[in-house]
Protein backbone atom coordinates (compact mmCIF):
# COMPACT_ATOMS: atom_id res chain seq x y z
CA UNK A 1 0.00 0.00 0.00
CA UNK A 2 2.67 2.29 1.17
CA UNK A 3 4.65 1.71 -2.02
CA UNK A 4 2.06 2.12 -4.48
CA UNK A 5 1.69 6.06 -5.08
CA UNK A 6 5.68 6.52 -4.57
CA UNK A 7 6.08 3.89 -7.90
CA UNK A 8 3.27 6.06 -10.13
CA UNK A 9 4.97 8.62 -8.86
CA UNK A 10 8.56 7.49 -10.10
CA UNK A 11 7.14 6.45 -13.67
CA UNK A 12 5.31 9.85 -14.16
CA UNK A 13 8.42 11.12 -13.03
CA UNK A 14 10.38 9.19 -16.04
CA UNK A 15 7.40 9.71 -18.20
CA UNK A 16 7.68 13.23 -17.87
CA UNK A 17 11.05 13.68 -18.48
CA UNK A 18 11.13 11.71 -21.70
CA UNK A 19 8.25 13.25 -23.00
CA UNK A 20 10.14 16.94 -22.21
CA UNK A 21 12.92 15.75 -23.64
CA UNK A 22 11.61 14.73 -26.82
CA UNK A 23 9.84 18.08 -27.43
CA UNK A 24 12.63 19.72 -26.98
CA UNK A 25 14.75 17.54 -28.94
CA UNK A 26 12.30 17.96 -31.84
CA UNK A 27 11.52 21.99 -31.24
CA UNK A 28 15.36 22.25 -32.04
CA UNK A 29 15.34 20.20 -34.82
CA UNK A 30 12.75 22.48 -36.46
CA UNK A 31 15.03 25.62 -35.21
CA UNK A 32 18.06 23.59 -37.19
CA UNK A 33 15.90 22.66 -40.32
CA UNK A 34 14.78 26.19 -40.65
CA UNK A 35 18.56 27.76 -40.41
CA UNK A 36 20.10 25.16 -42.64
CA UNK A 37 17.67 25.85 -45.39
CA UNK A 38 18.28 29.65 -44.72
CA UNK A 39 21.62 29.14 -45.12
CA UNK A 40 21.78 27.34 -47.97
CA UNK A 41 19.17 29.25 -49.97
CA UNK A 42 21.00 32.14 -49.33
CA UNK A 43 24.36 30.97 -50.37
CA UNK A 44 22.89 29.47 -53.32
CA UNK A 45 21.15 32.55 -54.16
CA UNK A 46 24.77 34.83 -53.92
CA UNK A 47 26.15 32.11 -56.11
CA UNK A 48 23.76 32.64 -58.76
CA UNK A 49 23.65 36.18 -58.60
CA UNK A 50 27.39 35.51 -59.14
CA UNK A 51 26.92 33.91 -61.80
CA UNK A 52 24.47 35.83 -63.67
CA UNK A 53 26.55 39.20 -62.98
CA UNK A 54 29.38 37.17 -64.35
CA UNK A 55 27.09 36.24 -67.84
CA UNK A 56 25.97 39.77 -67.80
CA UNK A 57 29.69 40.96 -67.84
CA UNK A 58 30.44 38.63 -71.02
CA UNK A 59 27.60 39.50 -72.75
CA UNK A 60 28.28 42.93 -72.23
CA UNK A 61 32.18 42.36 -73.44
CA UNK A 62 30.79 40.40 -76.32
CA UNK A 63 28.41 42.91 -77.26
CA UNK A 64 30.82 46.12 -76.76
CA UNK A 65 33.43 44.48 -78.74
CA UNK A 66 30.80 43.56 -81.89
CA UNK A 67 29.78 47.47 -81.50
CA UNK A 68 33.22 48.84 -81.93
CA UNK A 69 33.71 46.45 -84.68
CA UNK A 70 30.79 47.29 -86.27
CA UNK A 71 31.20 51.07 -85.74
CA UNK A 72 34.93 50.89 -87.38
CA UNK A 73 33.90 49.16 -90.21
CA UNK A 74 31.35 51.75 -91.07
CA UNK A 75 33.75 54.58 -90.63
CA UNK A 76 36.44 52.99 -92.65
CA UNK B 1 11.52 -2.19 -0.85
CA UNK B 2 14.68 -1.58 -3.28
CA UNK B 3 13.24 -5.10 -5.12
CA UNK B 4 9.58 -3.96 -5.28
CA UNK B 5 10.59 -0.70 -7.02
CA UNK B 6 13.59 -2.49 -9.14
CA UNK B 7 10.96 -4.61 -10.64
CA UNK B 8 8.33 -2.07 -11.14
CA UNK B 9 10.84 -0.09 -13.12
CA UNK B 10 11.57 -3.43 -15.52
CA UNK B 11 8.01 -3.85 -16.11
CA UNK B 12 6.65 -0.77 -16.89
CA UNK B 13 9.13 -0.13 -19.56
CA UNK B 14 9.03 3.68 -19.34
CA UNK B 15 12.70 5.08 -19.26
CA UNK B 16 13.54 8.32 -18.67
CA UNK B 17 15.01 10.67 -21.17
CA UNK B 18 18.60 9.97 -19.71
CA UNK B 19 17.96 6.44 -20.16
CA UNK B 20 17.91 7.31 -24.12
CA UNK B 21 21.08 9.16 -24.24
CA UNK B 22 22.72 6.60 -22.61
CA UNK B 23 22.10 4.27 -25.42
CA UNK B 24 24.24 6.87 -27.49
CA UNK B 25 27.67 6.12 -25.14
CA UNK B 26 27.69 9.66 -24.11
CA UNK B 27 31.75 9.20 -23.56
CA UNK B 28 32.96 7.67 -27.00
CA UNK B 29 30.45 10.27 -28.58
CA UNK B 30 32.51 13.32 -27.19
CA UNK B 31 35.82 12.00 -28.49
CA UNK B 32 33.77 11.74 -31.42
CA UNK B 33 32.41 15.01 -32.01
CA UNK B 34 35.83 16.56 -30.84
CA UNK B 35 37.95 14.58 -33.50
CA UNK B 36 35.11 15.21 -36.17
CA UNK B 37 35.65 18.80 -35.26
CA UNK B 38 39.07 19.49 -35.41
CA UNK B 39 38.82 17.68 -38.86
CA UNK B 40 36.40 20.07 -40.21
CA UNK B 41 38.38 23.06 -39.19
CA UNK B 42 41.36 21.46 -40.24
CA UNK B 43 40.34 21.33 -43.68
CA UNK B 44 41.01 24.35 -45.88
CA UNK B 45 37.89 24.82 -47.04
CA UNK B 46 35.82 27.10 -44.67
CA UNK B 47 32.50 26.14 -43.62
CA UNK B 48 29.25 28.16 -42.32
CA UNK B 49 29.09 28.26 -38.77
CA UNK B 50 25.84 26.67 -38.87
CA UNK B 51 26.21 23.77 -40.89
CA UNK B 52 29.57 23.11 -39.48
CA UNK B 53 27.44 22.61 -36.41
CA UNK B 54 24.55 20.60 -37.89
CA UNK B 55 27.30 18.19 -39.51
CA UNK B 56 28.81 17.36 -36.38
CA UNK B 57 25.42 17.08 -34.48
CA UNK B 58 24.20 14.75 -37.14
CA UNK B 59 27.94 12.74 -36.97
CA UNK B 60 27.82 12.47 -32.98
CA UNK B 61 24.09 11.07 -33.85
CA UNK B 62 25.71 8.49 -36.24
CA UNK B 63 28.26 7.40 -33.89
CA UNK B 64 25.87 7.20 -30.82
CA UNK B 65 23.12 5.10 -32.76
CA UNK B 66 26.28 2.69 -33.77
CA UNK B 67 26.75 2.86 -29.99
CA UNK B 68 22.75 1.57 -29.30
CA UNK B 69 23.30 -1.06 -32.27
CA UNK B 70 25.96 -2.28 -30.00
CA UNK B 71 24.29 -2.55 -26.84
CA UNK B 72 21.39 -4.45 -28.32
CA UNK B 73 23.66 -7.09 -29.70
CA UNK B 74 26.08 -7.06 -27.22
CA UNK B 75 23.44 -7.17 -24.36
CA UNK B 76 24.33 -10.46 -23.32
CA UNK B 77 27.72 -9.94 -22.35
CA UNK B 78 26.89 -6.39 -20.89
CA UNK B 79 25.02 -8.37 -18.38
CA UNK B 80 28.45 -10.34 -17.31
CA UNK B 81 30.79 -7.80 -17.20
CA UNK B 82 30.77 -5.54 -14.63
CA UNK B 83 32.17 -2.23 -16.44
CA UNK B 84 28.74 -2.54 -18.35
CA UNK B 85 26.20 -3.61 -16.23
CA UNK B 86 24.37 -0.37 -15.63
CA UNK B 87 24.23 0.03 -19.08
CA UNK B 88 20.15 0.36 -20.06
CA UNK B 89 19.51 -2.93 -21.63
CA UNK B 90 20.93 -4.83 -18.10
CA UNK B 91 19.81 -2.85 -15.77
CA UNK B 92 16.10 -3.80 -17.29
CA UNK B 93 15.21 0.18 -17.97
CA UNK B 94 15.08 -0.38 -22.38
CA UNK B 95 13.84 -3.66 -23.71
CA UNK B 96 16.39 -5.28 -26.12
CA UNK B 97 14.09 -4.81 -29.60
CA UNK B 98 13.63 -1.07 -28.41
CA UNK B 99 16.85 -0.16 -28.49
CA UNK B 100 17.45 -2.02 -31.81
CA UNK B 101 14.49 0.29 -33.42
CA UNK B 102 16.46 3.28 -31.67
CA UNK B 103 19.64 2.71 -32.86
CA UNK B 104 18.28 1.95 -37.01
CA UNK B 105 16.49 4.98 -36.44
CA UNK B 106 18.36 7.23 -35.84
CA UNK B 107 21.45 5.68 -38.07
CA UNK B 108 19.32 6.26 -41.26
CA UNK B 109 18.10 9.90 -39.97
CA UNK B 110 22.01 10.95 -39.18
CA UNK B 111 23.13 9.52 -42.44
CA UNK B 112 20.16 11.52 -44.43
CA UNK B 113 20.85 14.15 -42.46
CA UNK B 114 24.33 14.75 -42.99
CA UNK B 115 23.66 14.15 -46.68
CA UNK B 116 21.55 17.06 -46.97
CA UNK B 117 23.56 19.54 -44.38
CA UNK B 118 27.03 18.51 -46.02
CA UNK B 119 27.67 16.09 -49.18
CA UNK B 120 27.40 12.56 -50.09
CA UNK B 121 31.01 11.55 -49.44
CA UNK B 122 30.58 12.68 -45.90
CA UNK B 123 27.59 10.66 -45.56
CA UNK B 124 28.94 7.73 -47.45
CA UNK B 125 31.62 7.29 -44.65
CA UNK B 126 29.20 8.07 -41.82
CA UNK B 127 27.06 5.46 -43.26
CA UNK B 128 30.20 2.84 -43.70
CA UNK B 129 31.46 4.15 -39.99
CA UNK B 130 28.00 2.55 -38.85
CA UNK B 131 28.27 -0.53 -40.88
CA UNK B 132 31.76 -0.91 -39.83
CA UNK B 133 31.32 -0.34 -35.98
CA UNK B 134 28.32 -2.82 -36.04
CA UNK B 135 28.64 -5.52 -38.31
CA UNK B 136 32.33 -5.75 -39.03
CA UNK B 137 33.69 -4.82 -35.37
CA UNK B 138 30.28 -5.52 -33.06
CA UNK B 139 28.98 -8.88 -34.66
CA UNK B 140 31.81 -10.57 -36.81
CA UNK B 141 35.56 -9.89 -35.17
CA UNK B 142 34.65 -8.81 -31.29
CA UNK B 143 33.87 -11.82 -30.39
CA UNK B 144 35.93 -14.19 -32.88
CA UNK B 145 39.75 -12.78 -33.26
CA UNK B 146 42.17 -11.62 -30.29
CA UNK B 147 42.63 -8.68 -33.24
CA UNK B 148 39.33 -7.62 -32.60
CA UNK B 149 40.14 -4.52 -31.57
CA UNK B 150 43.32 -3.58 -34.32
CA UNK B 151 40.58 -3.73 -37.16
CA UNK B 152 37.68 -2.79 -34.98
CA UNK B 153 39.54 0.27 -34.07
CA UNK B 154 39.20 1.79 -37.75
CA UNK B 155 35.11 2.96 -36.43
CA UNK B 156 36.47 5.02 -33.98
CA UNK B 157 39.06 6.96 -36.68
CA UNK B 158 36.78 7.83 -39.21
CA UNK B 159 35.35 10.69 -37.38
CA UNK B 160 37.94 13.20 -38.55
CA UNK B 161 38.37 12.02 -41.95
CA UNK B 162 34.13 12.65 -42.24
CA UNK B 163 34.82 15.99 -40.62
CA UNK B 164 37.04 16.83 -43.22
CA UNK B 165 34.63 15.36 -45.92
CA UNK B 166 32.22 17.83 -44.87
CA UNK B 167 34.65 20.99 -45.73
CA UNK B 168 36.01 19.34 -48.64
CA UNK B 169 34.08 17.14 -50.07
CA UNK B 170 36.60 14.63 -50.64
CA UNK B 171 39.18 12.60 -49.06
CA UNK B 172 43.07 13.56 -49.23
CA UNK B 173 46.43 12.74 -47.13
CA UNK B 174 45.77 15.09 -44.20
CA UNK B 175 42.10 13.10 -43.19
CA UNK B 176 43.85 9.45 -44.18
CA UNK B 177 46.86 10.82 -41.36
CA UNK B 178 44.25 11.18 -38.75
CA UNK B 179 42.47 8.59 -39.40
CA UNK B 180 45.12 6.60 -39.09
CA UNK B 181 46.57 8.06 -35.69
CA UNK B 182 43.42 7.12 -33.89
CA UNK B 183 43.70 4.03 -35.61
CA UNK B 184 47.20 2.61 -34.78
CA UNK B 185 46.32 4.30 -30.93
CA UNK B 186 43.50 2.15 -30.55
CA UNK B 187 45.17 -1.00 -29.80
CA UNK B 188 47.50 0.15 -27.20
CA UNK B 189 44.68 2.12 -25.35
CA UNK B 190 42.36 -0.79 -24.79
CA UNK B 191 44.86 -3.83 -24.49
CA UNK B 192 46.46 -1.36 -21.29
CA UNK B 193 42.55 -1.28 -20.25
CA UNK B 194 42.36 -4.70 -20.86
CA UNK B 195 45.55 -6.04 -18.73
CA UNK B 196 43.95 -4.21 -15.56
CA UNK B 197 40.32 -5.58 -16.10
CA UNK B 198 40.91 -9.36 -17.03
CA UNK B 199 38.65 -10.74 -15.68
CA UNK B 200 35.57 -8.76 -17.03
CA UNK B 201 36.45 -9.90 -20.88
CA UNK B 202 37.44 -13.24 -19.32
CA UNK B 203 34.22 -13.92 -17.94
CA UNK B 204 32.37 -12.59 -20.77
CA UNK B 205 34.25 -14.85 -22.98
CA UNK B 206 35.65 -11.97 -25.36
CA UNK B 207 38.87 -13.41 -27.21
CA UNK B 208 41.30 -10.11 -25.89
CA UNK B 209 44.33 -10.28 -26.92
CA UNK B 210 45.80 -11.14 -22.57
CA UNK B 211 42.72 -13.68 -22.72
CA UNK B 212 43.94 -15.86 -25.68
CA UNK B 213 47.66 -15.14 -26.06
CA UNK B 214 48.49 -14.23 -22.27
CA UNK B 215 49.60 -10.71 -20.93
CA UNK B 216 52.98 -11.30 -21.74
CA UNK B 217 52.24 -11.11 -25.89
CA UNK B 218 49.70 -8.42 -24.70
CA UNK B 219 52.53 -6.06 -23.11
CA UNK B 220 55.10 -6.62 -26.24
CA UNK B 221 52.24 -6.16 -29.14
CA UNK B 222 51.47 -2.42 -26.79
CA UNK B 223 55.11 -1.68 -27.06
CA UNK B 224 54.99 -2.56 -30.95
CA UNK B 225 52.04 -0.42 -32.15
CA UNK B 226 53.53 2.09 -29.83
CA UNK B 227 56.50 2.15 -31.60
CA UNK B 228 54.61 2.01 -34.72
CA UNK B 229 52.07 4.88 -34.09
CA UNK B 230 55.46 7.57 -33.41
CA UNK B 231 56.17 7.74 -37.00
CA UNK B 232 52.56 8.82 -38.05
CA UNK B 233 51.56 10.81 -35.01
CA UNK B 234 55.21 13.04 -35.95
CA UNK B 235 54.63 12.76 -39.93
CA UNK B 236 51.68 14.37 -39.65
CA UNK B 237 53.98 17.37 -38.35
CA UNK B 238 54.76 17.79 -41.72
CA UNK B 239 52.02 17.70 -43.96
CA UNK B 240 49.38 21.30 -43.72
CA UNK B 241 47.53 20.84 -40.32
CA UNK B 242 51.10 20.20 -38.84
CA UNK B 243 53.49 23.20 -38.18
CA UNK B 244 56.22 23.90 -35.37
CA UNK B 245 54.00 23.42 -32.27
CA UNK B 246 52.31 20.22 -33.40
CA UNK B 247 55.88 19.05 -34.26
CA UNK B 248 57.13 19.43 -30.42
CA UNK B 249 54.17 18.29 -28.96
CA UNK B 250 53.75 15.24 -31.03
CA UNK B 251 57.58 14.23 -29.91
CA UNK B 252 57.23 15.01 -26.56
CA UNK B 253 53.96 12.86 -26.38
CA UNK B 254 55.51 10.40 -28.68
CA UNK B 255 58.56 10.30 -26.08
CA UNK B 256 55.98 9.97 -22.52
CA UNK B 257 53.84 6.96 -24.79
CA UNK B 258 56.95 5.04 -25.70
CA UNK B 259 58.16 5.35 -22.22
CA UNK B 260 54.95 3.66 -21.04
CA UNK B 261 55.33 1.02 -23.23
CA UNK B 262 58.67 0.49 -22.41
CA UNK B 263 57.56 0.07 -18.96
CA UNK B 264 54.52 -1.59 -19.80
CA UNK B 265 56.96 -4.08 -21.64
CA UNK B 266 59.63 -4.97 -19.08
CA UNK B 267 57.52 -5.34 -16.11
CA UNK B 268 56.72 -8.56 -14.76
CA UNK B 269 53.15 -9.98 -14.17
CA UNK B 270 53.75 -10.25 -10.32
CA UNK B 271 55.11 -6.65 -9.86
CA UNK B 272 51.99 -5.43 -12.09
CA UNK B 273 49.49 -7.42 -10.25
CA UNK B 274 51.53 -6.33 -6.71
CA UNK B 275 50.56 -2.42 -6.93
CA UNK B 276 47.13 -3.08 -8.31
CA UNK B 277 48.36 -2.47 -12.40
CA UNK B 278 49.61 1.07 -11.72
CA UNK B 279 51.76 1.24 -14.39
CA UNK B 280 49.21 -0.06 -16.86
CA UNK B 281 46.39 2.14 -15.32
CA UNK B 282 48.57 5.29 -16.07
CA UNK B 283 49.33 4.59 -19.49
CA UNK B 284 45.52 4.39 -19.93
CA UNK B 285 45.03 7.64 -18.50
CA UNK B 286 48.63 8.90 -20.22
CA UNK B 287 46.79 7.81 -23.71
CA UNK B 288 43.46 9.69 -23.63
CA UNK B 289 45.48 12.50 -22.80
CA UNK B 290 47.93 11.95 -26.32
CA UNK B 291 44.63 11.57 -28.39
CA UNK B 292 43.28 14.90 -26.59
CA UNK B 293 46.60 16.83 -27.12
CA UNK B 294 47.79 15.81 -30.93
CA UNK B 295 43.73 17.30 -31.61
CA UNK B 296 44.31 20.56 -29.72
CA UNK B 297 47.88 20.70 -31.35
CA UNK B 298 46.18 20.72 -34.81
CA UNK B 299 43.63 22.77 -33.75
CA UNK B 300 45.99 25.18 -32.81
CA UNK B 301 48.04 25.30 -35.52
CA UNK B 302 44.99 25.66 -37.58
CA UNK B 303 44.01 28.69 -35.19
CA UNK B 304 47.34 30.97 -34.89
CA UNK B 305 47.85 30.11 -38.89
CA UNK B 306 45.70 33.50 -39.14
CA UNK B 307 48.22 35.58 -36.70
CA UNK B 308 51.26 34.19 -38.35
CA UNK B 309 51.93 31.71 -35.16
CA UNK B 310 50.46 28.15 -37.10
CA UNK B 311 51.55 25.61 -39.89
CA UNK B 312 55.21 26.33 -41.73
CA UNK B 313 53.94 28.92 -43.56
Amino acid sequence: MSTAPRVEHEIHGRRKSRNVGLGLVLGSFVILIMGMTYVKLTAQNAAMAEERAQTDAANAAATGTATSTSSQETSD
Amino acid sequence: MSDTSINTHIDTGDAGFGDYFALLKPRVMSLVVFTALVGLLAAPVPVHPLLAFAAILFIAIGGGASGALNMWYDADIDRIMRRTQSRPIPAGKISESETFAFGMFLSVFSVVMLGLAANLVAAGLLAFTIFFYVVIYTMWLKRWTPQNIVIGGAAGAFPPMIGWAVATGGISVESVLMFTLIFMWTPPHFWALALFMKSDYRDAGVPMLNVTHGRRVTRAHILVYTLLLAPIAVGIGFTSIGGPLYLISALVLNAVFLKGAWDIWRRPEATAEADNYKTERRFFTVSLIYLFAHFVAILLEKGLAPYGFGGWT
